[in-house]
């Protein structure tokens, strides 16, 4: 029995001979804000779809709650779960209260305190039908369905999808606000940097079916600086740098470097060039993602 | 209120959430023995992470700038009162020199980098175990 | 609340039969007075619309459920919402059939009993009761085309599955024409139509069920074993 919530061990899946994930590891900790980033087409929606028991994996394992993702444990994952799908869709038909009321009904520790404050708070009509909703609303309706579950875990799949920016804050706070008081994990799907940069604790870049940037943030970035070197001329020969120099870029004079470890020896190096300037920036969670995701 | 963290720096925000704490009680805004807000309605009011509230709350207390008190909260060292005496000194020293500096006619961004010099020198210093390159 | 909401999703179409019904009743009733002969012939061409009841009850398969339909995307929307839910799938798919079943079986015993009702000519040795009784068991020769309509469902998009699936049953019909035996469904929707003979037909309705459970059993395991 481990403490982790979820956990993906190589998790390899393909769509008609396209590879979508390739050998994925993930591991989440109970109470942790989870921010799960990649670009479109990387596998974010196709992990979690695995973790929801809606996919097979060809290989490899996926376990929530240490309960296999799919087959008959599944249902018991989603008595725990509240989920955020990335279609933001409900039944068109049916009102917001309705809404409520039906998925109430599965839930026993269901928190109606939640869910009458987030009626107000996002200000949703509860007698329209869901499919005369605007986009932002049915994001928030599915928001407020997904928490009001008194779930331990939170699966969101873009869930600021629709939201303005002061909505956007105000879900933040929300979570924010539930992890504080309930302790519940939160793991998210998200394009929107600033958002996992403002509230996630650990992240996981996913680029073509693989984790390649995982851990805490906060250590990450004390981990990654940027270092700019500023030669008295232009180097015929280029340098071998030393470890935890990724990401190099020479311009004439000026030579970027993105480091992931091992700063002091990489500054060393870098003051022993002739004539050369240095000096070391911290880097965004941006600056990170991009240099992981871009094609070379 | 007091709080402003900034998403976009780069700098870690358990790190910023420190400095601007010290920073409150060096210019006053927290005196020894006032409590700090809560974690969750600092994670709340900041829309920020309560790990990381928590993180910067319990680095603070290692370093004897706050106690944590069980139950009540979290307060400012009394220690504290003793500390902002010797910024205090060390404001005044930085103004003198501020003065001469600028009376050279160096820029901002050049005085900055010579401060930055110095501290990294002294890193370096502190690393190597005090021998002198 | 499931039984609610599948309720909520039937509903229509259940107004719709009932309503196609009555119409098809109305006219009949109209251009052929009282002749048994007739009246007969009339009753016969109702397999139609018995089978078309069946399909048209069945279809709301997991594949149509919602406004948003791309047929690029394979899958629609409210569908992910229901899977997020902690039911299994075969309960899903269970309630969702039982009320679907039992919609056709008060649509067919009604339209049936509104048959024998308009045309004294079929009235002669039959009662209400048996009437009920005849419109159950042309219910029970439509469950093998309810559920080969639900099989498609889970499938195809709603206009494959309607023509695709009225074809199939066409084809199937021409294939049966000559089989003059009692196992034969199609037959005893027609000509062997129970309003007609006054007889149970015992042996179509076991074919029906005999498919029924094929199918039932088949889709529930595709069901089972579908990645969305």
């Amino acid at each position: 029995m481990t403490d982790f919530v979820i956990e993906a061990n190589e998790l390899r899946k393909s769509y008609k001979g396209a590879p979508a994930l390739n050998g994925l590891n993930l591991r989440v900790r109970a109470g942790s804000v989870y921010g799960f980033l990649g670009r479109n087409g990387a596998g974010k929606t196709t992990t979690i779809k695995l973790l929801m028991g809606l996919l097979r994996a060809d290989s490899g394992e996926a376990r929530v709650f240490g309960l296999p993702s799919d087959g008959a444990t599944s249902i018991e994952i989603h008595r725990r779960t509240g989920f955020v799908t990335e279609d933001k869709q409900m039944y068109p038909y049916m009102t917001v209260e309705g809404m409520i009321r039906f998925t109430r009904s599965f839930f026993p520790k269901w928190r109606d305190d939640l869910a009458k404050r987030y009626l107000e708070m996002f200000e949703l009509p509860p007698r329209r039908k869901t499919a005369e909703l605007s986009k932002g609303m049915q994001s928030k309706l599915m928001l407020l369905l997904a928490i009001s579950r008194g779930a331990e875990l939170l699966m969101l799949d873009e869930p600021s999808d629709g939201l303005d920016p002061a909505a956007v804050q105000d879900m933040l706070r929300e979570l924010m606000s539930l992890a504080a008081a309930e302790g519940t994990t939160i793991f998210f799907s998200s394009h929107q940097l600033a958002e996992v940069e403002q509230i996630a604790d650990h992240i996981c870049i996913i680029d073509r079916g693989r984790a390649v940037v995982t851990g805490s943030l906060d250590d990450l970035k004390c981990q990654y600086q940027r270092v700019l070197v500023i030669l008295e001329r232009e180097l015929s020969v280029p340098v071998r740098w030393v470890e935890g120099a990724e990401h190099v870029r020479q311009e004439g004079r000026t030579v970027s470097i993105l480091v992931s470890r091992n700063i002091d020896a990489l500054l060393a190096q870098a003051e022993s060039l002739p004539g050369a300037s240095v000096e070391r920036f911290p880097v965004t969670l941006q600056e990170i993602f991009l240099e992981h995701v871009r094609t070379h | 209120m007091l709080f402003r963290l900034s998403q976009s720096s780069g700098i870690p925000l358990y790190l910023q959430l420190m400095e601007q704490v010290k920073h409150a009680i060096e210019t006053g805004a927290l005196r020894a023995g006032e409590q700090l807000p809560a974690i969750r309605k600092l994670a709340e009011d900041l829309v920020m992470n309560p790990n990381t509230v928590v993180r910067a709350y319990r680095e603070l207390e290692h370093e004897g700038v706050i106690e944590l008190r069980h139950g009540s909260g979290a307060f400012i060292s009394d220690s504290e009162a003793g500390r902002v005496k010797v910024i205090r000194r060390g404001q005044a020293l930085m103004q003198a020199a501020m003065e001469k500096l600028t009376s050279l006619g160096l820029s901002e961004p050049e005085i900055r980098r010579l401060v930055e010099n110095e501290l990294a020198l002294l890193r370096a210093q502190k690393a190597s175990g005090g021998r002198n390159d | 609340m499931l039984w609610y909401k599948n309720w909520l999703e039937i509903r229509w179409r259940a107004a719709f039969s009932v309503t196609m019904y009555a119409l098809q009743l109305y006219a009949v009733y109209r251009n052929a007075g009282n002749r048994p002969g007739v009246v007969a012939a009339m009753t016969g061409a109702f397999a139609y619309l018995w089978i078309l009841t069946a399909l048209m009850t069945a279809g709301t398969g997991i594949k149509t459920q919602s406004a948003n339909l791309s047929a690029a995307k394979g899958l629609h929307g409210s569908t992910y919402f229901t899977l997020s839910l902690p039911v299994s799938r075969s309960d899903l798919f269970g309630i969702r059939t039982i009320m679907g079943v039992l919609q056709m079986a008060v649509v067919i015993v009604l339209a049936n009993c509104g048959l024998w009702a308009l045309f004294p000519a079929l009235h002669a040795g039959t009662t209400l009761g048996s009437a009920v009784g005849y419109g159950l068991a042309i219910f029970v020769c439509c469950l093998g085309f309810y559920f080969f309509s639900a099989l498609l469902a889970v499938f195809l998009d709603p206009m494959w599955w309607l023509y695709g699936g009225l074809l199939a049953i066409g084809i199937c019909w021409w294939l049966t024409r000559g089989v003059e035996s009692g196992l034969n469904v199609f037959r005893a929707l027609q000509q062997g139509a129970p309003l007609i003979t006054h007889t149970i037909p015992w042996p179509a309705m076991g074919t029906s069920l005999a498919i029924s459970l094929i199918l039932f059993l088949f889709t529930l395991r595709v069901i089972q074993t579908r990645e969305f």
